[in-house]
């Protein structure tokens, strides 16, 4: 099995390297296997290019010159023998999981699934009151500018107002 | 819905009425409700596999949206304050909603123009 490595550097100094087949050199595959190695979330993990094996075009950063780019790496990027990025974990993002202690939950009206409880899934029957749900994330916020985005997967049985 | 309600508030309530000041919603039509609104400033369907993104301003009080990036009904522009979460509100069995990573967002314009569609 061909591999390549990759130096992942952590904001606290720390380094790892780790190995990835070449048939799947793309960021996502990176982030699973620092999920793997390290248990930190592929969604709250931000991955920036700080330098890459010279002379290849095809992979992230291509156009880069020194130091780590601006923007963390899209997940369908490649990544390149020997290349070095940086790893910034978003506790942003971990803030934004749904609360599994709702009442929601063990009343068994939703149901949570997936990565870091992140579907929320209504899985009762529901009549004309049934608007009467709020089912909410596990960070307070008090002030600043915060940001949360959700897919909307399916509407259920019926269409939403 | 989408939206933030207030910290402490009812999880079994609904939340999505002009008399209410625990939230602020927008619906999968897209219109704002609580604290003072009811499906009010309809910005056209939110459909399957769409994704809402919100941000909250705090300090200035506001709540906007995008969907897939575009920016989405007028938002709630003051008033938005205290101590909050991210929230939704489902109404039919199977309706669900998978917390992912916020895209590029279109820069904020508050000469928004509703696109169309219904009502």
């Amino acid at each position: 099995m061909d591999l390549l490595s990759v130096t992942v550097q952590s904001m606290g100094g720390t380094e790892l390297e780790v190995k990835l087949e070449k048939s799947k050199n793309e960021v996502k595959w990176l982030k699973l296997a620092i999920q793997d190695e390290q248990g930190i979330s592929t969604f709250t993990q931000q991955l920036f290019l700080v330098s890459k094996k010279s002379g290849d075009k095809n992979a992230a950063g291509a156009s880069g010159g020194a130091g780590a780019k601006q923007e963390p790496l899209k997940d369908d990027v490649l990544v390149s023998d020997s290349s070095i990025v940086a790893l910034c974990v978003d506790f942003s993002a971990a803030l934004n999981e749904w609360d599994s202690s709702s009442p929601l939950i063990s009343n068994k009206i939703f149901m949570l699934s997936g990565e870091g409880n992140r579907t929320g899934i209504k899985i009762i029957e529901g009549d004309d009151e049934d608007w009467n749900n709020c089912l909410w994330t596990n960070g307070v916020m008090e002030s600043g500018k915060h940001r949360m985005s959700s897919k909307l997967i399916s509407e259920g049985d019926g269409c939403l107002v | 819905m989408f939206g933030l309600v207030r910290d402490g508030a009812a999880w079994d309530n609904d939340h999505a009425e002009r008399d209410s000041t625990d939230a602020w919603y927008m619906g999968d039509s897209s219109g704002l409700s609580g604290n003072g609104k009811s499906f009010d400033d309809r910005a056209g369907d939110i459909d399957e596999g769409q994704i809402v993104s919100m941000e909250a301003d705090l300090d200035k009080g506001t709540l906007r949206f995008w969907v897939d990036g575009k920016q989405h009904s007028p938002g709630f522009m003051s008033g938005v304050t205290g101590r909050v979460r991210w929230a939704v509100c489902l109404y039919y069995k199977g309706a669900a909603v998978e917390i992912v990573p916020t895209p590029e967002l279109q820069p904020w314009s508050a000469s928004w123009v509703r696109r169309g569609g219904d009502e």
